[in-house]
C-alpha cells in the first residue's frame, strides 16, 4: 500500500470518528449558554460562573475518571460493579472482600491520610484498588492490581512479564513474601516516557497498562491453580508514597482456598 | 458587547473543529463534553487577557484532550469475550476498519501527532507549539508513525 493510500484512509478513517459524539446538539445548547448570554456582562459572568458550577458538578459526578457527565454511562458502569468507591468514612482496616478466579481473596483498605482507596474493578479476573491523593490528583492515580496467573508458577509468570516489556526497564528482581507464601518481587520503570506491560491471563486473556513516567512493583506468588499477582502502577512521582501506602494494604491480603 | 461578539463569533467558527479534534484526541467520546466545555469555559473567563483567543482555544483543547487520553490510556484494560461483555466498553467503535485495532497500539505522543498534521491540518510548527515539543522532533515522530503503520498494514 502507498503512503497516499494509507493517508488517505487515515483521514478517512479520523473523518468518521470526529463525528462520533454523543450528546453533541446538548453540547453545543450547552456551550452556547456559555458564549451567547443576555446581553449585560454581569450576566455573562454569572453564565460562565454557571457553566464552571455545571463543569465542577460533572466533574464531581464521573468521580472516577469516566469523563463525561452521562448518568446513563455512570449508572450503567455502577450497576455492572465496576466502579465501587469506598465511604471515605469507612471505619479504619474496612474489610473488602472479592473472588479472582474462584479463590477467595479478603484485604483490609487502610486509611490514607489526604487520600483514600477505592475499589474500582472487582470482577472475576481482576480486582483495581485506585489510591487517590488528593495533593496529586493529576488523574492518573496509582492502582493496585490483584488477579491470578493460572496454571503458571511465579518465575514462569516473571518471564513472561519481563519478555513483554515495551520500553520499560526491569530495575531489580527479590525475594517478595506474602504471609507464608513466598514469591517474587520484580521493580519496573518505564523507559522513553511511555511504556507498557502486560500479564497473560489466559489464551485470549491479558491485563495491560501503558503509562507515561510510571514505576511498577510486582508481587508474584505460586499458588496450587496458578499464581497471584498484586501489581502496583504508579506515577513516578507518586510511586514512593504509592508503596508505602500499598505494602500497608498487601501485608493484610489473605487469601482463600 | 464589542467582547460577546468576538466571543460568538469563536464559538460559530470553531466549536465543530474544536468537538472534532477533542474527540480524536481523547480517543473516547465521553470525554469530549468536559474537554470543550472546559476550554470555551476558559477563554470566556480569561478573554479580556487574551491576545490570541483562537489559539488559546485550541491549545486548551488539545491539552486537555491529551490529559484525557493520557488517564484513560494509563488504565488497565481486560479484553476477553466474556469479561469485555460485562465491562463498559471505553472506546466504542464506529463501524469496523483495518485500521482501528493499528490506531489502538499507537501512543498519545503518536497519536496526538499524526491527528494535528493529518487531520487537522496543522503545519509540523503549529504542531509542535501545540505538543510543545521542537519541530524536528514532531516531524521524526509523524514520519516513524506513518512507516510503522505502514509496516502494520503490510504484515
Amino acid at each position: 500500500m502507498s503512503d497516499e493510500q494509507l493517508l488517505s484512509d487515515l483521514r478517512a478513517r479520523f473523518d468518521m470518528i470526529a463525528t462520533d459524539v454523543p450528546n453533541r446538539q446538548r453540547l453545543a445548547a450547552q456551550l452556547r449558554e456559555i458564549v451567547e448570554p443576555p446581553r449585560t456582562r454581569p450576566l455573562l459572568a454569572a453564565a460562565a460562573a454557571v457553566a464552571l458550577l455545571v463543569i465542577g458538578g460533572f466533574v464531581a459526578v464521573s468521580g472516577f475518571g469516566s469523563g463525561g457527565p452521562d448518568a446513563v454511562d455512570v449508572a450503567a458502569e455502577r450497576v455492572l460493579g465496576f466502579e465501587a468507591a469506598i465511604e471515605p468514612d469507612r471505619p479504619s482496616g474496612r474489610r473488602f472482600a472479592s473472588t479472582l478466579s474462584g479463590s477467595p481473596v479478603d484485604l483490609a483498605l487502610p486509611d490514607v491520610t489526604n487520600g483514600r482507596w477505592s475499589v474500582t474493578a472487582d470482577t472475576d479476573a481482576l480486582v483495581e484498588l485506585t489510591l487517590t491523593l488528593a495533593a496529586e490528583s493529576s488523574g492518573e492515580d496509582p492502582a493496585l492490581r490483584l488477579f491470578i496467573v493460572p496454571d503458571l508458577d511465579a518465575r514462569e509468570v516473571a518471564n513472561q512479564l519481563v519478555s513483554g516489556l515495551f520500553d520499560t526497564d526491569v530495575l531489580s528482581e527479590s525475594q517478595s513474601q506474602l504471609g507464608d507464601l513466598k514469591g517474587i518481587k520484580v521493580a519496573m520503570a518505564s523507559r522513553q516516557g511511555t511504556s507498557r506491560v502486560a500479564f497473560r491471563l489466559g489464551a485470549d486473556t491479558y491485563v495491560e497498562t501503558v503509562g507515561i513516567d510510571r514505576r511498577y512493583l510486582v508481587h508474584i506468588f505460586t499458588r496450587p491453580s496458578g499464581s497471584f499477582v498484586v501489581w502496583l502502577d504508579a506515577a513516578q512521582h507518586d510511586f514512593n508514597r504509592a508503596r508505602g501506602e500499598a505494602d500497608r494494604l498487601r501485608s493484610s491480603i489473605v487469601l482463600g482456598d | 458587547m464589542a467582547r460577546s461578539a468576538a466571543i460568538r463569533r469563536l464559538f460559530e467558527s470553531e466549536l465543530d473543529d474544536m468537538i472534532a479534534l477533542a474527540r480524536l484526541l481523547c480517543r473516547n467520546p465521553h470525554d469530549v463534553e468536559d474537554v470543550v466545555m472546559d476550554a470555551f469555559a476558559e477563554v470566556v473567563a480569561r478573554y479580556p487577557q487574551l491576545d490570541n483567543p483562537g489559539g488559546y482555544l485550541r491549545t486548551t483543547v488539545v491539552n486537555g484532550s491529551r490529559r484525557a487520553a493520557r488517564a484513560r490510556h494509563n488504565r488497565r484494560r481486560i479484553r476477553e469475550a466474556n469479561v469485555i461483555s460485562l465491562l463498559p466498553r471505553r472506546e466504542p467503535p464506529i463501524g469496523e476498519h483495518y485500521l482501528d485495532d493499528i490506531l489502538a497500539t499507537l501512543t498519545e505522543r503518536e497519536h496526538t501527532a499524526l491527528v494535528l498534521v493529518h487531520y487537522a491540518g496543522y503545519s509540523y510548527d503549529e504542531t509542535a507549539d501545540l505538543m510543545q515539543e521542537p519541530t524536528g522532533t514532531v516531524k521524526s515522530l509523524v514520519s516513524r508513525t506513518i512507516q510503522r503503520l505502514r509496516k502494520e498494514v503490510s504484515a
